[in-house]
């Protein structure tokens, strides 16, 4: 990334009105160092942490049977 | 649109670079200019959509098209393409509202367990997808007497070219130009002069439902959903949309490009399967056996060799688009997972894993295919149904993320749209359970037919 603008219509950075420099043209929270902040975690309750688990254990058993099932073809 | 009075946060490149991108957004939303809004917001759906509609994805349509000729799957495929719009609206709605990817939110919201199981399940199915993809471009060059280094040094080439340059913009063009020809395999379609009779019938009415063996049915069912939803469209549209600079203004426009981008997926995959149908009265079902590598070579014995070339051509470009976009969703996972700089506006010394990972991946894909003996078809045929196994843990962390009051404010998804969500989650599970449970008792010999 270079500092020259690709739309002939942007002048540089170093020439930006104030109104025109990055600050104003970025929502607060959208910067890289906003985004890099981790956001709350999540209080979930024992029902939804049970049915994730679940989900991983039948989506795991499953993948498990496809792929006997691809490398038993293969053999086959 | 203000000035925040918060301290200046320090300015990277990547900020620099989305600013200037949202300052033409700016001028054109101030100026009333629509159409100038919609080509400049417009990018992560269509490119999501678009390069989903991938090498064997395409393979996968065209091979329903010629077992079972125009009947229930083309309105399937459809119907697939609905649902992908309500999981793609979800995620990029959260990647607007909250400006993180999808893998960087799971793991901070839900803990690092589920995040990295998250970018395990993309890694993998990304990892096999990508070769599927190097494989199907080996299969369209191969019409033209092209051999497989040359599509893994293409393929390879292409993906260092587009991140060259250190911008979003750039490479989100570049891309969406490459992915427009996807309009190969309609053309392809219009050739083959395929019955529209037939084809409206069968729209409307869902008919005829195909018969023969449940188990070929029950894997070309989750064969075309994973041609449509898959996990890595999920990272991918969320992390390119915060990656864009899209904000909660730009909403209604992420709405209409995730639905202009499935529209075009849609009529392109139908056209693509109207291809298939059209060896279906010509032997179809014999070419199964030789489903992706035989396709140009039937459809010049039976259509003519203009429009397997056409095909053949489509096949390359379906290919390199998804190694592009598949490349770049498990570099935005990689990226959020482990907390580093994950931005095509970011400059790649500043952002070697991300840049790194996307090279690495498309290397790791690119050298398989090049091992001798290797069964390329099979992977290649399977690499969907595997995406749909996977797919309903991404999909039940999206709900969660969009229906998160906390994380989303007022942007909160509707429970209208969640309760379709959940039951495209059950159809999914249903469908992709069904032909793995079937599929493992015939193999075992638990069930006749293995």
């Amino acid at each position: 990334m270079t500092d020259q603008p690709e739309d002939p219509m942007d002048p540089p950075f170093g020439e930006l009105e104030a109104d025109e420099a990055p600050l104003s043209a970025l929502e607060p929270g959208q910067f890289a160092a906003d985004t890099a902040r981790p956001v709350p975690r999540a209080q979930l309750s024992r029902r939804a942490r049970t049915g994730l688990w679940l989900l991983r254990i039948f989506t795991v058993a499953v993948s498990a049977m496809v792929i006997y099932t691809f490398v038993s073809e293969l053999h086959g | 649109m203000s000035v925040s009075p918060a301290p200046a946060p320090p300015l990277t490149p990547e900020d620099a670079a989305r600013s200037r991108d949202r300052r033409r957004v700016h001028r054109a939303r101030l100026g009333g200019r629509r159409w100038q809004l919609l080509w400049l917001l417009a990018g992560p759906g269509i490119l999501a959509m678009l390069g989903e509609n991938d090498g064997p994805s395409m393979v996968s349509y065209a091979t329903t098209g010629a077992a079972y000729g125009t009947g229930f799957f083309l309105p399937f495929i459809v119907l697939t393409f609905a649902m992908a719009v309500v999981c793609q609206e979800l995620c990029m709605r959260v990647g607007v509202v909250t400006h993180r990817g999808y893998g960087q939110l799971v793991l901070e919201r839900f803990g690092p367990v589920w995040g990295w199981f998250a970018a395990g399940d993309l890694l993998v199915t990304n990892l096999v997808t990508l070769i599927a993809e190097f494989v199907v471009i080996r299969i369209g060059l191969g019409y033209f007497g092209l051999g497989a280094p040359v599509a893994a040094v293409a393929g390879l080439g292409l993906v260092v070219c587009t991140l060259s340059g250190g911008r979003y913009w750039r490479w989100e063009r570049i891309v969406l130009g490459l992915a427009l020809f996807n309009a190969l395999f309609l053309v392809a379609a219009v050739l083959v002069h395929p019955h529209w009779g037939a084809a409206g019938h069968a729209l409307v009415t869902l008919t005829p439902f195909p018969g023969g063996s449940l188990n070929t049915l029950l894997l070309l069912i989750a064969s075309t959903i994973g041609a449509t939803v898959t996990p890595w469209m999920v990272f991918f549209q969320q992390g390119a949309s915060a990656d864009k600079g899209l904000t909660t203004a730009d909403l209604r426009y992420g709405h209409l490009d995730t639905i202009i981008g499935a529209v075009l997926a849609a009529v392109f995959g139908c056209g693509v399967f109207l291809v298939g149908a059209a060896l279906h009265d010509r032997g179809g079902a014999g070419l199964l056996g030789l489903a992706g590598a035989g396709f140009p070579g039937a459809l010049a014995r039976v259509s003519g060799h203009a429009v397997a070339t056409v095909f053949a051509l489509g096949l390359v470009e379906a290919g390199a688009v998804a190694v592009l976009t598949i490349s770049a969703s498990t570099a935005y996972a990689v990226g959020e997972c482990v907390g580093v700089t994950h931005s095509l506006n970011s400059r790649p010394r500043q952002a070697a894993l991300f840049y790194g990972t996307s090279i690495s991946v498309a290397l790791i894909a690119a050298g398989v295919t090049l091992i001798p003996g290797a069964p390329l078809l099979a992977i290649a045929l399977n690499a969907n149904v595997l995406a749909t196994v996977l797919l309903p843990v991404t999909l039940v962390f999206v709900i969660m993320l969009a229906s998160d009051r906390e994380l989303m404010g007022r942007w909160v998804s509707s429970a209208a749209t969640n309760r379709v969500a959940v039951t495209i989650v059950g159809f999914v599970s249903l469908a992709g359970a069904a032909y793995g449970i079937d599929s493992f008792l015939r193999a075992v010999h638990l069930i006749p037919g293995a």
